[in-house]
């Protein structure tokens, strides 16, 4: 192969050379000379050996695939020096690369999964359309009411069919004599099965003739609940079942690939004229499916907007759809802010890869500019301006090679072990594809043209002398003002991440310091009744049983049962309450204050240690329960604001008669620094379909096995949704702010680290290009500090340039990330811009000042003999 | 700005009568690079200074034709040297030159030949 003839030329050739100095010497110490004479003469005699080399080796049969093995050769030489010459600056640039590039794997693997293809196991997915309903107040959902589903379906000609189906809920399901599990049950149209075109992997699935009103009723599982509930039983087809307290037959089991409809897997699915009530499935105004639709074939999503577009405008006849509107999209959708959230990740992770590219630039343009004499000699002998730059290219790639390696691997381990423990269960496997190698491949070679051709243009375009001369010269050629520039760039978006994601998590504390309920050691089980079919005096008595066995446990301070708790973000949305003073007109339209609402046994104020600051709490036994209600003091104050509120009564509907209730005690805000207006009435006059058990235990982990026990003994066949400890449900409640402090804060730290071996770069570089002035300066008497201030002193400048700009778009961004639910993050706090600046000035200086030192502490004698 | 055509024009202008005269060098024996050198520059009376830029390439070049092979050999003052010798392509080729050189040499004393 020519790969190792060209070594062995190569060797021989020099060789060669090696045996004309040797014999030019010989004969000159023949002729009188003295040895060190000789060899000095002779090599002078015989010119420079690497340029003789250099065109000798042009002389070879000069074929291309022989060119690029030689490019090959002399990159990974090449490569491999600029490794051991810093390997410390490598290793750091190729593993922040590999991080970047990890960051970005891992973005591109989940919109791949979920945006960029459809449901898992449906056939021909790239003929399925999802329906967006556009809310009128702004925002998107993916609920539709039954009736409109209806219509759009109706006479359809550009739909071979359109399935309607519900978002999966908790259902309790028993099987022959065996407890009652939970298990996610989806109502689906009976054509669903048939639009997704699904197969069975046993027994048969849905059809129309199942989705009627007075149809048999059946469901059909998962393949996953067929394997882990019923061992893969054939007989599990035709067994008879319990869901939701109704019996059920299962008919069949879907195909292994097919999960259900959104992220979170299905389990059960029966027919929607079984679960929808009659309001359900009559109320215009009731939201609560999602509808794909299958394309007719050689039909294009664009005569669907067409015809779609029609029946929305057709459907505002009803009042309920007035400003209806309907989008149509050809993927899986998943909703607007989890896509506009991974969007967002996915262009900062896609900013912090430019930020490591210029970053390498600059550390490319530092080393090409060392190395300038050299390329602006081979460009004199002749070397093509173009092979050059691609030599360049190639020792970049070889450099990001290993890194995207290790970016794969490091998205793969990632998303196995589901390190985002806060993004969720992810049910889907999102493990990188080949799409995901394509993307990293792409990205990576990208990335290293970015960082070369500003090296490579600015290398390739000097002139030989000016070149060879200026070696130890001026400090502000182009390629230093580029070098600059990109300094400055790195300095703003490390600022600007660090700022963002500090801003956040001041917010965090700020949230979390302005809690009156204190969340530690508080744990709160989830509980739904109608999924063991429990009627309202049931799930009444089965509370009151719970709560008395479970006042007795050991290691339990309080429980209680509630409607709601604080800062709740998966419960009901927040039910709102009107107030009028007794003892004069009531104007309908014109409550005296409009609060929130709670419901909750004896107990809750202690097991959240909100006080009570006046009156009582509600008794075990309160005899006049229907007319009490306690409230928080921003009610109280509210109301009376110089009158004492205990004792006084007050009307909570319009209804005179029925609503009078008396203030038994005042309850602090639950959340200091902002009013916080709740009112609390005994559960049992707020029954709903759920309850919350919010119980106080000396031991999380000893509690909540207690509770559970406690509940499962006093109904086996409610099985409870989950027990968790409350700062768990705190962290989804403020998901958002976790997802943004932990990216743009370690993408912040990435890049700030990134920025500080830049800056480094440019120090030493400067350090080692002034080598002969500071040793002038030093041997003319100049001071170490002197010396150490003028390297350090334009590295300063740079950061200090790009500190505000940095600042403005942090600012800016902040101000464009959509607002987080109430908890709105003070985005101009100076302190955290200042602190972030502070931050980069310290790493900057420190970066800086170790090679000045090293300048500084250099033996001027050494420097002036350099070069 | 200095490009590479200069550079290549003085090649180009050297190439044919180097090659040439490591031929016409080599006819007497094998010889090693510095050898070639030493033997053009005495036998031109030191006016032809063969640079070893121009040499080694032409060496290479002549040897990737096929016109000389090479060969490791100790040297009778015992150092060891890469050899040339003239092959039988080596030596056809020498004969074009020559008589190629003897023409151009007639035909350029012709046009330089005052009237």
């Amino acid at each position: 192969m020519s790969f190792f003839r060209r070594g062995k030329k190569e060797r021989e050739l020099h060789e060669e050379i090696e045996a004309h100095l040797a014999i030019e010497t010989q004969q000159r110490i023949d002729r009188g000379e003295s040895p060190e004479e000789a060899r000095a003469n002779a090599s002078r005699q015989f010119g420079n050996v690497a340029l003789v080399m250099e065109v000798t080796r042009d002389s070879w049969r000069s074929r291309a695939q022989d060119r690029v093995v030689h490019d090959l050769r002399h990159v990974l030489r090449h490569t491999w020096t600029t490794f051991r010459r810093e390997p410390g600056i490598v290793a750091v640039t190729m593993l922040t690369l590999a991080l970047v590039l990890g960051a970005n794997a891992m973005m591109f693997s989940a919109i791949s999964t979920l945006m960029l293809r459809n449901r898992p196991g449906a056939g021909r997915p790239e003929r399925l359309v999802d329906f967006v309903h556009v809310w009128p107040q702004g925002g998107e959902g993916q609920e539709f009411s039954y009736p409109n589903y209806l219509d759009y379906r109706s006479e359809t000609t550009v739909f071979s069919g359109l399935a309607a189906y519900s978002y999966n809920e908790p259902a309790g399901l028993r099987h022959g004599k065996g407890v009652t599990e939970l298990v996610r049950l989806a109502a689906v149209s009976g054509n669903y099965f048939q639009v997704l075109e699904i197969g069975a992997a046993a027994g048969r699935l849905l059809t129309e003739q199942d989705d009627r009103r007075f149809a048999d009723p059946v469901a059909v599982i998962s393949h996953r609940l067929w394997q882990n509930r019923f061992g893969r039983d054939p007989a599990t087809i035709g067994a008879s079942v319990v869901l939701l307290g109704r019996p059920f037959t299962i008919v069949g089991v879907t195909a292994e690939s097919f999960v259900g409809t959104t992220v979170m897997h299905d389990d059960v699915w029966i027919p929607l004229a079984l679960r929808g009530s009659n309001w359900l499935l009559q109320a215009r105004d009731a939201a609560w499916l999602g509808i794909v639709g299958r394309l007719q074939s050689s039909l294009t999503i664009k005569e669907a907007r067409a015809e779609i577009a029609l029946k929305t405008a057709n459907l505002q006849r009803h009042a309920e759809n007035k400003n209806h509107q309907v989008r149509l999209v050809n993927r899986w959708y998943q909703g607007q802010a989890p896509e506009e959230a991974m969007k967002g990740l996915m262009v900062m992770s896609l900013l912090v890869l430019l930020v490591a590219c210029a970053n390498i630039a600059g550390i490319g343009l530092s080393r090409a500019l060392v190395r300038q004499p050299e390329i602006a000699v081979r460009l004199a002998l002749g070397a093509p301006r173009l092979r050059v730059a691609l030599q360049l290219l190639w020792e970049t790639i070889a450099l990001f090679i290993p890194a995207a390696i290790v970016a794969m691997l490091l998205a793969k381990w990632t998303i196995r072990a589901k390190f985002c423990s806060l993004c969720g269960e992810p049910e889907l496997d999102m493990s990188p594809d080949w799409r995901v190698a394509v993307f990293v491949v792409g990205l990576m070679l990208a990335a290293a043209a970015i960082s070369t051709i500003a090296p490579a243009v600015q290398v390739t375009h000097t002139n030989l002398s000016s070149s060879l001369k200026r070696k130890s010269g001026g400090s502000t050629s182009p390629s230093l003002r580029l070098q600059g520039a990109l300094i400055v760039a790195q300095v703003a978006a490390s600022i600007m991440l660090i700022v963002v994601g500090s801003l956040y998590l001041r917010n965090l504390f700020e949230i979390s310091s302005m809690r009156v309920f204190d969340p530690r050691n508080v744990n709160i089980a989830s509980i739904q009744f109608d999924i063991g079919g429990l009627s309202a005096l049931e799930s009444q008595t089965f509370l009151a049983e719970v709560l008395e066995r479970s006042s007795t446990l050991p290691g339990i301070v309080a429980i209680s049962a509630a409607r709601d708790f604080p800062q709740n973000d998966e419960g009901p949305t927040m039910l709102s309450l009107k107030l009028w003073k007794t003892g004069q007109a009531i104007i309908p339209d014109k409550p005296d204050v409009t609060s929130g609402f709670n419901g909750v046994t004896p107990g809750y104020f202690e097991a959240l240690r909100i006080p009570i600051i006046k009156g009582r709490d509600f008794r075990d036994s309160e005899p006049a329960a229907n007319s009490i209600a306690i409230v928080s003091e921003s009610v109280a104050s509210n109301l009376w604001p110089s009158e004492e509120a205990v004792g006084k009564t007050v009307y909570i509907c319009a209804d005179t008669a029925k609503c009078k209730v008396e203030i038994v005690g005042i309850a602090a805000d639950d959340v200091r620094g902002k009013p916080s207006p709740i009112v609390y009435r005994p559960l049992e006059q707020a029954q709903a379909s759920w309850a919350y058990l919010v119980f106080r235990g000396l031991d999380s982990r000893q509690a909540i096995p207690a509770v559970r026990k406690v509940l499962s003994e006093t109904n086996p066949n409610l099985p409870v949704i989950s027990i968790l400890q409350m700062k768990d449900l705190l962290r989804g409640t403020f998901f958002y702010h976790y997802l943004i402090v932990w990216s743009a804060g370690i993408l912040g730290l990435i890049s700030a680290a990134m920025a500080s071996i830049g800056i480094y770069g440019v120090a030493s570089h400067a350090a080692a290009s002034r080598t002969r002035e500071i040793g002038i300066r030093t041997a003319l008497g100049a001071r170490r500090a002197s010396v150490i201030r003028l390297i350090v002193r334009r590295s300063m400048i740079l950061t200090i340039v790009g500190a505000p700009i940095g600042c403005a778009t942090a600012l800016f961004v902040a101000r464009a990330i959509p607002p987080v639910s109430l908890y709105r993050v003070n985005d101009a706090d100076p302190s955290v811009y200042l602190a972030g600046c502070v931050g980069i000035l310290v790493v900057a200086f420190l970066a800086s000042f170790w090679p000045a030192r090293k300048a500084a502490n250099s033996d001027p004698m050494i420097a002036l003999r350099h070069e | 700005m200095p490009t590479r055509e200069p550079y290549r024009n003085r090649i180009e202008l050297l190439q044919g009568t180097l090659d040439m005269l490591i031929l016409q060098t080599l006819q007497w024996g094998p010889q090693h690079g510095h050898g070639i050198g030493q033997a053009i520059r005495t036998k031109s009376s030191e006016l032809l200074q063969v640079e070893t830029g121009s040499l080694y390439p032409a060496l290479h070049r002549l040897e990737e034709q096929g016109w000389i092979a090479s060969d490791w050999k100790i040297s009778d003052k015992n150092q060891k040297a890469k050899y040339y010798r003239l092959t039988r392509a080596g030596k056809q080729q020498l004969s074009s030159e020559q008589s190629r050189w003897k023409l151009m040499v007639k035909a350029i004393g012709k046009v330089m030949k005052p009237v």
